[in-house]
């Protein structure tokens, strides 16, 4: 069952004073499969921001729909489009996004708190989240007492404790050191495996790498796409490399 | 050449960009330079010089002049860093991008150079153009006759114009060495360094809540208005200390016992509302409580001059109870007959008659007492502890009170507002005398008790008894001089001008000059004179009344005004500067599911207690201080504790409606910036 489908999605910025138009995506259409773990990668300016601002409905695309559990996010009432991103996605970002004046059980409360749930709810699901995740000796520090990898758990854990159907993460990998992305990438997976959805946005093929099925955009389209299947990490690794190297010496589709 | 230009074109971009802190700034700078010019153009208007008290108006409206003068600075510089913390990342990235800290210097040079142009000019025009609004204002608030043309103060324009032009240039020199001294990278990072967990130490708060309640008790326990002289300082310093380390400790603390709270914490509003509060709190403690401290002072002064000035009519009535009071030393029963024939006859030839009329002899000279014993302790003038005593006649007595008493020898009726009674009902001043009674008020007694000072009158049995008390008071001194004064008080009819014209005409009638030497301790002969008669007219003394509180009142309205402007520029800025730390917080926050509501309440609540908590702070303040203030009124004559209640309270109005006013605007503001729309 298709979780997300997303149909020629395109979406063209304007200059204030309507002049120029820049297109950010031109005709995108995909899906995503429940328990599905996928990674969009492209260059910087490719869209792929500009796509995962669509899908989290945190920007309106200029046509096109996206269909979230065959609910269309155009009709969504903007009142309710937070508590809707509250309850079914969960976000990670490339700088963290914690907030600092909270600590680490606060900010991994945040959602929850947001959403009216009590401080004993909110405990009892946090707990095996921060187990998991290696933090729940960290939940009374506060951010700038953490290291980037740290900080990076406490952002997963906030994204998860809302029990998200679909798990968007926009450059998962990209402030953190080489050991503390294998320890994201390994939590990605293990959290894929026990079934839950990933949608992850990077130019990192060692993270791709590790995704079930790897889309490539380009200009505003989906230009290409790898299915992992039975493959090992590092075979997908030299796949994504061929592909990215054909996408940017201008090899076409039918290659 | 042309690097000028490229220098003078930037630094005009630059104010351009940046008029969100540029205009605010240049507008304070405007109209403080407005202010201090009217008020150096008022204190030295030749009008004054025309006017009854105009040179004490001058002397009260050049000490304002310091005052604005003073704070003009203070502030100038004070918003100015507000502007260059918010400049710094650009500064850096200029820095980065290959400009050098001089080159930044010299852009710093014209944006100096322009806005202290601006400033300076059209605060002087601001400030011709409004000045003649502002004498007029002046002396219809004492009472004086509005004086005709128009006139430009040079010599006050010289000194706005030197102040504010020696102000921008120490501006530039303090940013510029403060660019000098800092590397670029700490000035891109410029606002956002570590933010940690504050402290709230308990034993500041345990300390804060000590002084300030120890304040609030001394400012509620004062008795009489010498009481409230004496702790009105203490209190005040007590209180200040109080406010400061309760903001900074107190708020830290509470804030710290609220998120432990979990029930409560834990709610959406109150989840972000707390621990925004936090770092509002950390960085801005200390500003507000500032602000609390100067909206206080604001209060209560524009208050008090206030209701001094309303109730200046009831001032005059406690200080005269009688149109004319003429005063006679050593007089006889006979002189102060053929005075009032004498007053009689010049009033009746005015066309007026003469009313409620009382003529009395009595006696008055300051003593200290000693359990039953009173003595004049001439080496110790200077001191504290003394009494002022008072005697009269039985005879006289009689004639005031309309009672009978009948006294003979060493016999005395005697007043004190002293606790302690005379034991063995004797008291000796001199002499020894034995009291036969205790009275409860006594006649001729004017204001001393609500001041604070005591008194003792004594009624003796007759005028031997009353010459043996002054031979005893001018022995003590050793003089000649004589305590028996001879009093008449009375009304008449007739205009204020009318009484004018009768008490000039009394004035050269009672006022002899009398011209006596003596020889000093050198063994040289001086010669002195003094006045064997004196008269006050409640006439002449409203006109020093309304000058006096008239100015008082226009003071204290004009500084209040510039304080009021101040506090609400800081908060602005400080809300300003705010929005843009907050600005990335909430667009997390968004992120994660809060709907653009649930910010904007936030906001709302977070902006509100910032802003409010200062002026209810303030409020309580002013509440406390209530019964010392009007204690304190009681010093000036004012009695009127309900007109004193009514106007803080109109002041407190007032001062609330224009908060609130910058309130609302601020928040939109805010809003704006944090919601990324600017």
């Amino acid at each position: 069952m298709a979780l997300l489908e997303v149909h020629h999605l395109k979406k063209v910025y304007t200059t204030r004073f309507g002049g120029q138009s820049v297109v950010a995506l031109n005709d995108v259409s995909f899906s995503v499969e429940q328990g599905e773990y996928v990674a969009i990668m492209g260059e910087s300016g490719s869209g792929k921001t500009t796509l995962l601002n669509a899908l989290a409905a945190l920007d309106r695309p200029t046509s096109g729909e996206i269909l979230y559990d065959k609910q269309n996010l155009a009709t969504i009432p903007s009142k309710s489009l937070a508590a809707f991103r509250r309850d079914h996605l969960g976000f990670v970002f490339q700088d963290f996004n914690l907030l600092d004046q909270f600590s680490v059980q606060d900010n991994i409360f945040l959602p929850l708190v947001l959403a009216g749930k009590s401080y004993d709810e909110m405990f009892r699901r946090m707990k095996p989240i921060a187990e998991r995740l290696g933090i729940f000796d960290l939940l009374q520090k506060y951010p700038y007492e953490l290291s980037g990898g740290q900080k990076q758990r406490t952002a997963i854990a906030r994204a998860l404790i809302t029990e998200p159907g679909l798990l968007l993460a926009d450059e998962p990998t990209g402030a953190l050191d080489s050991s503390a992305t294998e320890s994201l990438l390994k939590t990605f997976q293990a959290l894929n495996e026990q079934g839950q959805t990933l949608l992850m946005v990077t130019h990192s093929i060692k993270a791709a790498a590790h995704a079930k099925r790897v889309l490539f955009i380009k200009d505003g389209i989906v230009f290409h796409q790898l299915y992992k299947a039975h493959q090992t990490t590092e075979a997908m690794y030299l796949k994504i490399s061929d592909a990215l190297t054909a996408l940017t010496t201008g090899g076409d589709q039918n290659e | 050449m042309n690097r000028l230009r490229l220098y003078s074109r930037l630094a005009a971009r630059n104010m351009v960009k940046n008029s969100r802190f540029y205009f605010p700034y240049l507008l304070t700078c405007i109209a403080t330079s407005a202010m201090f010019y009217i008020m150096g153009f008022l204190a030295n208007n030749p009008a004054l010089d025309v006017m009854t008290g105009g040179t004490t108006l001058g002397q009260m409206l050049s000490l304002g002049v310091g005052v604005i003068g003073i704070f003009s600075v203070i502030f100038l510089f004070y918003t100015n860093s507000f502007l260059i913390k918010r400049r710094k990342q650009e500064f850096g990235l200029y820095n980065l991008l290959g400009m050098e800290k001089h080159h930044i210097a010299n852009m710093l040079f014209f944006e100096t150079l322009y806005a202290a142009f601006i400033s300076i000019s059209v605060g002087l025009l601001t400030g011709i153009l409004f000045s003649k609004l502002m004498l007029l204002l002046l002396f219809k608030v004492v009472g004086a006759l509005t004086p005709m043309g128009f006139y430009i103060s040079i010599s006050s324009i010289r000194a706005t114009i030197t102040l504010f032009a020696l102000t921008f240039v120490a501006i530039l020199l303090f940013t510029a060495l403060q660019i000098r001294l800092s590397q670029p990278i700490a000035l891109i990072k410029g606002g956002q360094v570590g933010e940690r967990e504050p402290k709230g130490s308990r034993v500041i708060t345990a300390i804060g809540f000590l002084t300030l309640f120890a304040g609030y008790i001394l400012a509620l326990k004062v008795e009489s208005p010498l009481d409230a002289l004496f702790t009105f300082f203490i209190a005040v310093l007590l209180v200040i200390v109080g406010t400061y380390a309760l903001f900074i400790s107190g708020s830290i603390a509470l804030l710290k016992w609220l998120r432990k709270r979990k029930s409560y914490y834990y709610r959406p509003n109150h989840f972000t509302a707390v621990s925004g509060m936090f770092y509002r709190m950390k960085q801005n403690a200390t500003g507000l409580a500032s602000i609390c401290i100067l909206s206080t002072m604001v209060l209560i002064t524009v208050s008090t001059t206030f209701s001094l000035y309303v109730g200046m009519e009831d001032i005059i009535e406690t200080r005269f109870p009688t149109d004319f009071s003429v005063t006679l030393k050593d007089a006889s029963n006979e002189q102060i007959n053929q005075t009032l024939a004498d007053i009689r006859n010049i009033v009746e030839t005015n066309g007026q008659t003469l009313s409620n009329l009382s003529t009395y002899r009595m006696l008055s000279f300051s003593v200290t007492r000693q359990g039953n014993q009173l003595s004049v302790d001439v080496e110790n003038t200077a001191s504290n502890d003394f009494q002022i005593f008072y005697a009269l006649t039985a005879e006289e007595f009689n004639a005031l009170t309309g009672e009978s008493v009948q006294l003979s020898g060493n016999d005395a009726l005697c007043f004190t507002s002293m606790k302690t009674p005379f034991e063995n009902g004797t008291l000796q001043i001199g002499e020894m005398y034995s009291l036969v009674g205790m009275l409860d008020s006594f006649p001729v007694i004017q204001d001393e008790p609500s001041l604070g000072v005591d008194v003792i009158g004594l009624v003796v049995a007759d005028e031997t008894a009353l010459q043996a008390l002054n031979a005893y008071n001018e022995q003590a001194y050793g003089s000649e001089e004589s305590a028996i004064q001879g009093v008449l008080n009375f009304d008449t009819d007739g205009s204020a001008q009318d009484k004018r014209i009768l008490s000039s005409q009394i004035t050269d009638l009672v006022k002899q000059p009398v011209t006596y030497s003596y020889i000093d301790g050198n063994g040289e002969t001086q010669t002195v004179t003094t006045y064997v008669a004196w008269m006050s007219a409640k006439e002449d003394d409203r006109m020093n009344f309304y000058t006096l509180y008239g100015g008082f009142l226009f003071l204290g309205i004009y500084l209040g005004a510039i304080f009021l402007m101040a506090t609400v520029l800081i908060i602005y800025y400080k809300q300003i500067s705010e929005g843009f730390s907050d600005q990335p917080r909430f667009e997390i926050m968004q992120k994660v599911g809060m709907s653009a509501d649930e910010v904007r309440q936030s906001i709302r609540s977070q902006v509100l207690i910032v802003f409010f908590l200062p002026l209810a702070f303030a409020v309580l303040h002013v509440a406390v201080a209530f019964k010392m203030m009007s204690q304190l009124l009681g010093v000036l004559n004012l009695y009127n504790v309900p007109l004193y209640f009514i106007c803080s309270v109109i002041t407190l109005l007032i001062f609330a409606v224009v908060y609130t006013t910058v309130y609302m605007r601020t928040a939109r503001t805010y809003y704006k910036i944090v919601s990324g729309s600017l």
